[in-house]
């Protein structure tokens, strides 16, 4: 039993409601988890150092620092995937929390199943790519090496800043991107509510790459936040 | 030298090349050339106001010399007291004209062109009144006020200075305030030069250094000045003369009664000096010098021998009645000037104490109330006057009522002055040019946020309040206006710090309300989804339904809880929205796949125009604004019901029209669907009663609009319009 726990993704959980961090426990323990619990964040950066955890879940509102100063102080050394799992709803404590390094945003309160999915996602970003120059994510299929971009072995034409656009995605494939983290990276914009252009490019690449541009599959919208490139099989 | 010489001034006489920044007048004959003296390099101009063509080509020369402005608004000429203190501040040239004001009824033109050389160069101008040593008499006084009352409502900064000598006086304004230009009158008619201001034009001249000098030409008669060479004998009363005549008969008597006892007449003369000279000490100027005329013919007459007659045999006679006459006008003088000066430093000193006074009142004043009655008193004292206080009211603007602590109540024709006052920001009532029937002055109080409050002044006295009275009056307001100001920044800041502070509170409960009552929700949700994981691979009919039943709830409450907090949120103003340009359809179908779920039992129908441009939008804000329109939808309506979306251009506004075919709003309803908590009586359970309220502020957030309505095809359509260019509106909503 020792054994094959020990090869069982690790997941700290950071939250200083006892209550969740048992329901979180028995969920994702059952899901194929092992869970190390801090009731703060002191104890949360302790733990992140001792057990080295593949995945963090941290909550915003802790007793002793803000959940933001635990993800700056974590991300000095570590690059362990973080989702944010917080009751505060609004976009800019989202947007503060992508920009200050998560992965991933869940508002409180959620489904296990939900939680688990976005688990999964943030995981397999930080799995190595079995051929890292080739990116694939349902019908689309992009070639680092060659620069060329495929919707079901049909070729796709993007311009060099549509393409760029795509890169960016395709780097945090799974993770949403905030506007300013886009609009910083592939425009050098450091203003971001200038979101105008960003808007207009995320429509060329959905009608080039969406088989229904008004219904995206691949390059989803997170309202006031930003956009996040879907992993999938 | 007068201004028949215009033609001199013709426009094509001027030198040609003259590379000198001002014009000088090329005929050697001009008057006031030869009064300055040709040698003079002084900047000088004269200009010709009776003729009004000449005049007009001369300003526009003088407005050559300085910096142009493109735009030279006329501002200054509003009227507005306030209005010329801020056209004052803006005015950024490097020229700064001086307007000399005199009794001289002319004077007002003086005023008028500076105004509007001012205006033209857009630089600021002073109008300076300087009391010298023969007060004016009233009707001057008048003038003076009058004038400078002008001045005031022009835009010009009225300044009052009492100096002995008028060059002197005018020179150090000039030098304080950075003077570029100085506009002074025409001196009166040649015939009376020592007394004349031809003497100061010519000292003027000599000494302004970097200053200016325009000498202006009135085409009105200088009635006033006419004065000017009887004022000697002015400012003494009857009884002075009597005093003078009594005293020198006296000595005449005992000189002769003494007879040959006091020795030679020259010797007598001697005491007829001394009389003279302790008489200046008490008497002014004229009986000073009826004195020293009657001692000398006394002297002649009844000490001199021949005696009883008007003889003067010696040389050395002659030269003593003539030396002595000379001696006893210095001393009447001197003297008179002594005592003149002593007075106008009492007067300066009480002027001083006055507002010491006052200052020190105001300062310890912690309120409103304490403010107004200290200055009442104080003027009360000073102007022995009745004095009354209306402040301006926010909500009695119409009809302001005096402060409890003011002396009178206004008259009818008081209260229209009053209201005249502050609706022109000028001063009216008695003694000014409006509505002088009134009971009293009344003076404006204007602060840099407006007009505060009227003062009205009821003189004791009958005869208009001379130039001392007006200055310290305007003084006065002005210190009242600094108090008043001061108190209003202190209210401000406290309520400032009272208003963050409940902010900071209602912040602190709505997000202390939000992690406490989200927490148990949340650990709800996620155990009932595990549990509902655990009975699909297990099921059990009743204990599924059961999990949905908790699951159903604990989702109302979740979103009850977000729709309360919302509210709160949106109605504490903390909502800012986020403007951006934004793409219609994205919001739209973003909005669709995350109600999915809830939108599963009907039909949805989207329309979205092609080629919609770009909106300005709150994302985030529009999406929350759809989503309860949805919900409502799908809340309102049976299963199996079509839910059209359709977004289109309107009026350059952008239309989001979420129209169902069910039941439709219930008539009574329609006018009360945005309200707070209000649930149409047919409404099925699961509405919170702050869905559609949420979207009426969150559009009205963001300059737009909501509206509901029951088209004649029947069901309810509900219509969100955003502007498509940022108007005033919605941008003062963003800020």
């Amino acid at each position: 039993m020792s054994v094959t726990t020990y090869n069982l993704p690790a997941v700290l959980v950071i939250e200083d409601e006892v209550q969740i961090r048992r329901l979180l426990r028995g969920c994702l323990e059952r899901n194929g988890f092992q869970v190390v619990e801090a009731p703060n964040g002191e104890a949360g950066l302790a733990n992140a150092i001792s057990t080295q955890p593949d995945a963090v879940l941290l909550d915003l509102r802790l007793p002793d620092m803000d959940g933001l100063e635990v993800l700056k102080r974590l991300r000095e050394w570590s690059d362990a995937p973080v989702i944010v799992i917080s009751v505060r709803n609004r976009e800019a404590d989202k947007i503060a929390a992508l920009n200050g390094g998560a992965n991933d945003y869940l508002t409180k309160p959620f489904g296990t199943g939900e939680l688990l999915a976005r688990l999964q996602v943030a995981l397999r970003s930080r799995l190595p790519m079995t051929k890292p120059e080739v990116f694939h994510s349902g019908p689309l299929t992009v070639d680092l090496t060659t620069r060329t971009v495929t919707i079901k072995d049909r070729i796709i034409k993007l311009t060099a800043t549509e393409y760029s656009l795509l890169l960016f995605f395709v780097q945090h494939a799974g993770k949403v991107l905030t506007h300013g983290q886009i609009l910083s990276e592939v425009w050098d914009v450091q203003e971001p509510n200038e979101t105008g252009q960003l808007r207009v490019y995320i429509r060329y690449l959905r009608e080039k790459l969406e088989p229904n541009p008004a219904k995206p599959q691949l390059l989803m919208t997170e309202p006031g936040v930003g956009y996040r490139l879907v992993l999938r099989d | 030298m007068n201004c028949a010489k215009g033609p001199n001034y013709l426009p094509h006489e001027r030198p040609n090349g003259s590379s000198d920044e001002m014009w000088k007048p090329r005929s050697e004959q001009n008057g006031y050339r030869v009064a300055l003296g040709s040698g003079l390099s002084r900047k000088y101009r004269e200009i010709s106001a009776n003729r009004l063509y000449h005049a007009t080509v001369i300003d526009e020369r003088i407005r050559g010399h300085g910096p142009r402005f493109i735009d030279s608004p006329r501002s200054a000429a509003d009227g507005d007291r306030g209005k010329g203190a801020d056209s004052r501040s803006i005015r950024t040239s490097e020229n700064h004209l001086l307007a000399v004001v005199t009794s001289n009824t002319a004077c007002e033109e003086i005023v008028r062109r500076t105004e509007r050389l001012a205006t033209d160069l857009n630089c600021p101008w002073i109008a300076l009144y300087v009391e010298t040593l023969n007060p004016p008499g009233e009707a001057e006084h008048a003038q003076v006020a009058q004038t400078l009352a002008l001045a005031g409502e022009l835009g010009a900064e009225v300044i009052t200075t009492t100096g002995i000598d008028l060059v002197q006086s005018l020179l150090r304004v000039a030098r304080q305030r950075n003077v570029t230009q100085i506009l002074i009158g025409r001196p009166a008619a040649p015939g009376w030069h020592f007394f004349s201001r031809d003497r100061h034009l010519r000292r003027l001249a000599r000494e302004s250094g970097g200053v200016d000098i325009h000498v202006v030409c009135s085409s009105l008669e200088p009635s006033a000045l006419g004065n000017q060479r009887w004022q000697v004998f002015n400012g003494s009363t009857p009884s002075q003369y009597l005093i003078a005549v009594t005293m020198v008969a006296a000595i005449t008597g005992v000189a002769m009664l003494l007879g040959k006892r006091i020795g030679p007449p020259h010797a007598a003369a001697l005491v007829f000096l001394l009389g003279v000279v302790v008489l200046g000490c008490f008497v002014g100027r004229g009986p000073t010098l009826v004195a020293a005329l009657m001692s000398a013919l006394f002297w002649d007459y009844f000490i001199l021998p021949p005696v009883y007659e008007f003889r003067i045999n010696h040389i050395e006679d002659g030269m003593v009645f003539g030396m002595y006459f000379i001696v006893a006008l210095i001393m009447g003088q001197l003297t008179t000037r002594i005592r003149t000066q002593q007075e106008i430093e009492r007067l300066g000193e009480e002027r001083a104490t006055a507002l010491y006074l006052l200052t020190r009142e105001l300062s310890e004043a912690t309120n409103l109330d304490q403010i107004v009655e200290r200055a009442v008193q104080q003027m009360e004292r000073v102007f022995q006057a009745q004095i009354a206080v209306i402040l301006a009211d926010a909500s009695s603007h119409a009809h302001p009522s005096p402060h409890h602590a003011s002396k009178f109540i206004p008259s009818s024709d008081g209260v229209r002055a009053v209201a005249w006052v502050f609706e022109h920001g000028q001063s009216a009532g008695k003694f000014t040019g409006n509505l002088p029937v009134a009971d009293a002055l009344y003076a404006p109080l204007a602060t840099s946020e407006g007009m505060v409050g009227v003062v009205g002044v009821r003189f004791g006295q009958s005869i208009p309040p001379t130039v001392h009275q007006l200055n310290l009056l305007d003084a006065f307001l002005e210190q009242i206006v600094l108090a008043l100001d001061r108190q209003r920044l202190n209210e401000i800041s406290e309520k400032a710090q009272v208003l963050a502070e409940s902010e900071r509170l209602t912040k602190t409960l709505l997000d202390s309300m939000s992690h406490e009552v989200r927490t148990p929700i949340a650990a709800i949700t996620s155990a009932t989804s595990t549990l509902g994981e655990l009975e699909k691979a297990n099921p059990n009919q009743l204990q599924m339904e059961m999990v949905a039943e908790i699951q159903e709830a604990t989702g109302r409450l979740n979103r009850l809880m977000g729709n309360f907090l919302e509210i709160s949120h949106l109605e504490s103003g903390a909502v800012k929205p986020n403007l951006n340009e934004c793409e219609v359809s994205d919001l739209v179908y973003t909005v669709l796949s995350e109600m999915e779920k809830e939108l599963s039992r009907h039909k949805v129908k989207v329309v979205v125009e092609p080629d919609l441009p770009l909106v300005p939008m709150d994302f985030v804000l529009m999406q929350q604004a759809l989503t309860n329109l949805l919900s409502n939808a799908a809340l309102h309506t049976p299963g199996g019901t079509l839910v059209e979306v359709s977004a289109r251009l309107q009026n350059d506004a952008l239309s989001i029209i979420v129209a169902d075919t069910g039941p439709g709003i219930p008539a009574a309803s329609l006018d009360h669907v945005f309200e707070k908590f209000y649930r149409a009586p047919n409404a099925p359970v699961g509405g919170t009663g702050l869905g559609l309220s949420l979207v009426k502020g969150f559009m009205e957030a963001q300059g737009g609009l909501v509206k509901a309505e029951n088209p004649k095809v029947g069901g309810a359509r509900f219509t969100l319009r955003l502007p498509l260019s940022r108007t005033p509106a919605s941008d003062k909503a963003a800020l």
